[in-house]
């Protein structure tokens, strides 16, 4: 069994933010690519990534010095239609528009 | 996970320090106490600094502090405003709360309206509501406190989450509801002047455009203002704000503790000094980028980049910060949750005729074993603390349109208020599963305010608001 193993979120990414996890022999370091960029070195067991657009990201975790070993694997980077955002962002101002008309039609009849 | 900024013996030094202090003034405002009205609802004589400062540091969470964070470098500059649209929560309840002092003037819990207005269903339907979302508020302030002390100090997770919850508890027992308020008075002045702190050294230290350049640069999506998640985020975190606030007992017990002229002003108050908050604690996280923070975790970016910005100065000032608004509102909702257990529960199905002695007795129990539930918990360290509270949104929206229409409607049908509430919830849920944590409290509170206007219009109620002040609730 391989001592590096990298996990990306089985899920695709809504938001473009996700946490990359993985495991690496005890005390050793690792460096992790993204798309074949350097974006991480260091001895953490984790990295939490944002502001990613939308499509497929490539990831490869190898060990400092080590051996060739590499572990890789992807995320999938899906957010919502912006059909869908005007939507919901304009069901939400309805919703709001008509709480705050709620509560001070009410509080106007209840003063009265 | 990287090196903590504060060396443990500092950290234990400070979480002892603010402990000791948190102890004894929860003794001494807690000594003149007499009786349950006096531990519940502070004898209803609470002025208007204290209930503004109370209103505003029970709304600064450690999610503010560590949330609004995670939610701008997870949604950018949207997800950073977003979060302060909460405050718009604690505005709108300003006019709630003085017509809740006025229509309840012996009342105790949000448990008390709903039963009275409602009847029984909407009253099972709402209590299971509020204390889902209570033990989601309570877990989401523990893991905060025990994530916290671990990035900055090193002391493991669950030392300083257990140390934290003990210590809440403890002067909650001690002082009920006088003890809550006070400690948040003190609590209110160190968040807001260590928040300017940090905002001013943050700022004097990367310039923001300069921040603004990496991210067009590195991660241009946190900076697009269509983003498709964070333009749903916007009303979401608004609408989930006033669900939070309109039904958790937190600020209805202080809505029956100020004084009659003082509940609408402390509110709107509160409101407004809280607003800035979110951002100033959330704008800290865009600079990650260009200082190179490696954030391990999503919910730990806030802690890394100031214990990066500021140095051990810094990283001590936010620890002070975070205990302060992890204390004030843990305190606030182990008190509110144990009264609405203590009066809707304890008082109404267990023993009708409690004396003022045994409903003192059985809050102390009840904030005692909430205390432990609360550690239980979060024992394990299951979710980020984003997940865990928007999950609590699909619930709490769908109680906006039932709380807000009868409280000022008579026509507020009961069976399309408890409708609503059910429905609201699980269209809620779904929309959290189908499309994404950002739409779950918009889905549900339009879904229940859709039942609850259809419903009371096609059966309008002629209920009549004097039976509300009429029951003597909560006397024993």
């Amino acid at each position: 069994m391989s001592d590096l193993d990298l996990q990306c979120p089985e899920e695709p990414s809504a938001t473009g933010a996700y946490q990359l996890s993985w495991d690496a022999p005890p005390g050793a370091g690792v460096v992790l690519s993204e798309e074949g960029d350097e974006i991480y070195r260091g001895d953490d067991a984790s990295l939490a990534l944002s502001g990613r657009r939308e499509g497929v990201y490539a990831y490869e975790l190898e060990v400092v010095g080590g051996q060739e070993e590499t572990s890789s694997c992807a995320v999938e980077v899906a957010p919502p239609s912006l059909g869908t955002a005007a939507l919901l962002f304009s069901t939400g101002a309805l919703v709001f528009g008509a709480t705050v008309a709620l509560i001070t039609v009410g509080h106007r009849k209840s003063q009265a | 996970l990287s090196d903590p900024v504060i060396s443990r013996e500092l950290g234990l030094a400070i979480l002892a320090g603010f402990s000791v202090l948190w102890l004894v003034l929860g003794w001494w405002w807690g000594r003149g106490a007499e009786g349950y009205e006096d531990r519940a609802v502070a004898g209803r004589s609470v002025g208007f600094a204290l209930g503004t400062a109370t209103a505003m540091a029970t709304w600064v969470t450690t999610n503010t502090t560590m949330t609004a964070p995670q939610f701008a470098y997870q949604l950018g500059v949207w997800g950073m405003f977003g979060y302060s649209l909460a405050a718009i929560g604690l505005i709108a309840f300003a006019p709630l709360a003085s017509r809740i002092k006025k229509l309840m003037p012996r009342g105790y819990t949000s448990g008390d309206f709903i039963r009275m207005r409602f009847g029984g269903p909407g009253w099972v339907v709402f209590l299971g509501i509020s204390f889902f979302y209570a033990l989601g508020w309570l877990v989401s302030m523990g893991m905060a406190g025990g994530i916290l002390l671990e990035s900055l100090t090193g002391i493991d997770y669950r030392v300083g989450m257990v140390t934290i919850i003990v210590v809440c508890t403890g002067y909650t027992m001690l002082g009920g509801l006088r003890a809550v308020i006070g400690t948040d008075f003190i609590q209110s002045i160190l968040i807001l002047v260590g928040l300017v702190i940090v905002g001013v050294a943050a700022f004097t230290t990367v310039s923001p455009s300069d921040v603004h350049a990496q991210l067009a640069e590195d991660r241009p999506a946190l900076l697009d203002l269509l983003a498709p998640a964070s333009i749903m985020f916007l009303f979401n975190q608004l609408l989930f704000g006033v669900g939070e606030i309109f039904h958790s007992n937190v600020w209805w017990s202080r809505a029956h503790a100020f004084r009659e002229d003082v509940g609408g002003r402390a509110f709107f108050w509160g409101g407004v000094l809280w607003l800035p908050v979110p951002v100033l604690a959330g704008s800290v996280a865009l600079a990650a980028p260009i200082l190179g923070v490696d954030v391990p975790a999503l919910d730990m970016v806030g802690p890394m980049v100031i214990g990066e910005l500021l140095g051990k100065t810094g990283a001590v000032l936010i620890l002070i910060v975070v205990i302060s608004s992890l204390a004030s509102s843990l305190d606030s909702l182990l008190a509110a949750t144990s009264d609405l257990f203590v009066e809707d529960i304890y008082r109404r199905l267990i023993r009708p005729r409690a004396s003022d002695e045994e409903l003192r007795s059985a809050s102390l129990w009840l904030i005692g074993a909430l205390g432990l539930l609360t550690i239980g918990l979060c024992w394990q360290r299951l979710a980020t603390l984003g997940e865990v509270l928007n999950l609590t949104g699909a619930f709490v929206a769908s109680t906006i349109w039932p709380i807000a229409a009868g409280l000022y409607y008579r026509a507020t049908n009961a069976r399309a208020a408890t409708a609503a509430m059910v429905a609201g919830s699980a269209a809620g849920l779904a929309a959290y599963f189908t499309i994404g944590f950002f739409t779950a409290a918009l889905v549900s509170a339009a879904v229940s305010m859709v039942i609850t206007a259809v419903g009371s219009w096609a059966a309008p109620a002629r209920f009549d608001f004097t039976r509300l002040a009429g029951e003597e609730v909560g006397s024993g």
